[in-house]
């Protein structure tokens, strides 16, 4: 397989993580562990230190330039924070897929811990801003308010405990807002047992292979234009983690090579409101 | 509600129990959610404290242990117990009786506590049904009577374990009632526990139609390499007083 047009991204941020730090190392555990003759060149944006809105600029205007150039993002975070620069470097571009978000957390706060853009915030930040289609799955850790949200705004999302009755036929393609989707992947949507180096653990997450089988009932069809993965916490166990996030960006990277760039993506696309 | 750490000074097992467990229990639940999306209820927005200091029964005299217990169940409120040693939870339990002589005693644990022999001395002869033992004796230790092994539980979901109950219940619970890969610690090495799914079914069914008159969960010992334990173990919690809100929407106010 030719991943000539996918670039790897490298996202070493965390600014806002809530309890156990250390995501920012997430990228530098997996590269090492990635096979080079079968991987995308990389990038790395910036480094630790700096401001969510200065790194969240970077990353957008790394990944605007690769959109145009007719390449796609294979981005590693990081916290999920991240995934906003991403989103946005492919709306300035003029790139609007639906977002498709595997996850244990609901992310929809406007605000956590005194800022909007936590890690809690992401999702919510995404939608404000720019205004594009979403589909979350694997949620089950959420406050009231972002339950209030979601009924309210009627933003798709499909429960953990739904996916364990087996939400629709199983191995049926999952309806999404739109066929253009990027796929931001918080490691914590799989059980703790699967990936346990992570700093905000939640039961009750998909085993390996139900979790790539939701992959696979998201995808099938589709236009993958980029994805990221995120929240990888090596300080809290990286012996197990390491190898399933790197074996998951390997599931990833034939739909994101199969995928193209939207051809009405053009320099200068509209950031907000959509 | 009344979140209470209770340690005894020095616990009987292997590996000592002590504050370790409960702190990290404690330290974990201001990163979990009390809304709980299957129900669509929060478990509770208001009633909730958590005591600043812990309470400190002695070695082996779990009967006394009690007594410093019993002040928690005043004005209505549900006491929620965080162990220490597993033989917190006969203080626990005795507390439980010493409130309301009805209720019934309920441990979910995956293995009888070593300490166990001071379970029936401090409940007076009142038995303690057990359910979730990975490898049930043929006969249990005086003091104790079998309900539903953990095979059974995982094997046999369909079928409602909590019949012989009454409706008045207090819940002990041990770690090792899951399964070591849902809640990994150094306390919790033996296979065939209760994964996070079912052991969510089963405490609903239980509190569905009785009334829960005290909650422990003792025996917690926190690995700094495994910290998804700590989260499981509180997110557990939450959901049960959720579940208890469901049949007594007044215990939040207590």
């Amino acid at each position: 397989m030719a991943y000539g047009d996918c670039r790897l991204v490298l996202l070493p941020f965390e600014g806002t993580t809530s309890y156990l730090t250390g995501t920012a190392g997430g990228p530098a555990a997996v590269v090492p562990h990635l096979v080079p003759a079968s991987f995308p060149s990389s990038v790395t944006v910036g480094g630790g230190g700096t401001t969510p809105g200065a790194f969240l600029a970077e990353t957008a205007r790394v990944v605007r330039e690769l959109t145009l150039a007719g390449e796609k993002a294979a981005a590693v975070g990081g916290e999920h924070t991240v995934t906003y620069g991403v989103v946005r470097g492919l709306v300035e571009a003029g790139v609007r897929p639906t977002v498709i978000q595997l996850d244990a957390h609901a992310d929809l706060r406007p605000e956590y811990e005194g800022t909007p853009w936590s890690h809690a915030c992401v999702m919510r930040r995404i939608i404000d801003d720019f205004g594009l289609p979403t589909l979350a799955a694997g949620i089950r850790s959420l406050s009231a308010e972002e339950a209030d949200f979601i009924g309210e705004s009627g933003r798709p999302i499909i429960f953990a405990h739904q996916l364990r009755a087996g939400f629709g036929s199983p191995g049926s393609r999952l309806d999404t807002p739109g066929d253009d989707v990027y796929l931001t992947v918080d490691i914590d949507f799989l059980d703790p047992s699967v990936m346990p180096g992570t700093g905000t653990p939640e039961p009750g997450g998909l085993g390996w292979y139900a979790g790539l089988s939701l992959i696979d009932r998201l995808l099938a069809g589709r236009n993958l234009v980029g994805f990221d993965l995120v929240e990888f916490c090596p300080p809290v166990e990286s012996a197990v983690t390491t190898r399933a996030v790197v074996r998951l960006i390997e599931y990833l990277l034939p739909s994101l090579a199969a995928g193209r760039i939207p051809v009405a993506a053009t320099p200068g696309g509209s950031g907000a409101g959509g | 509600m009344v979140f209470a750490r209770v340690y005894s000074a020095r616990g009987h097992e292997e590996r000592h129990p002590g504050p370790d467990g409960p702190d990290s229990i404690l330290t974990a639940s201001a990163y979990v959610e009390l809304y709980d999306e299957e129900t669509d209820r929060q478990a509770a927005d208001r009633g909730m404290h958590t005591l600043a200091e812990p309470i400190l029964v002695p070695p082996g005299d779990e009967a006394s242990g009690a007594l410093l217990l019993v002040p928690l169940y005043r004005h209505g409120g549900l006491p929620v117990i965080l162990g220490g040693s597993r033989s917190v939870s006969a203080a626990a339990m005795a507390a439980s009786l010493d409130h309301d002589p009805s209720v019934d005693l309920l441990l979910l644990a995956g293995s009888f506590p070593v300490e166990g022999a001071a379970v029936p001395a401090a409940l007076g002869g009142r038995s303690v049904r057990v359910a979730g033992l990975k490898s049930p004796p043929a006969e249990p230790p005086p003091g104790f009577s079998l309900l539903a092994p953990a095979r059974e539980l995982v094997e046999h979901p369909v079928r409602d374990p909590w019949e012989t109950l009454g409706r008045h219940i207090h819940l002990s619970i041990h770690p090792d009632f899951f399964e070591p890969a849902v809640l990994p610690g150094p306390g919790n090495r033996e296979p065939g526990g209760i994964d996070w799914w079912t052991a969510l079914a089963l405490v609903r069914a239980l509190l569905r139609s009785r009334r829960l008159v005290g909650l422990d969960l003792s025996g917690h010992l926190p690995d700094p390499g495994l910290v998804h334990a700590d989260f499981t173990l509180a997110k557990f919690l939450y959901r049960i007083v959720g579940y208890a809100l469901e049949r007594n929407p007044f215990l939040g106010e207590a």
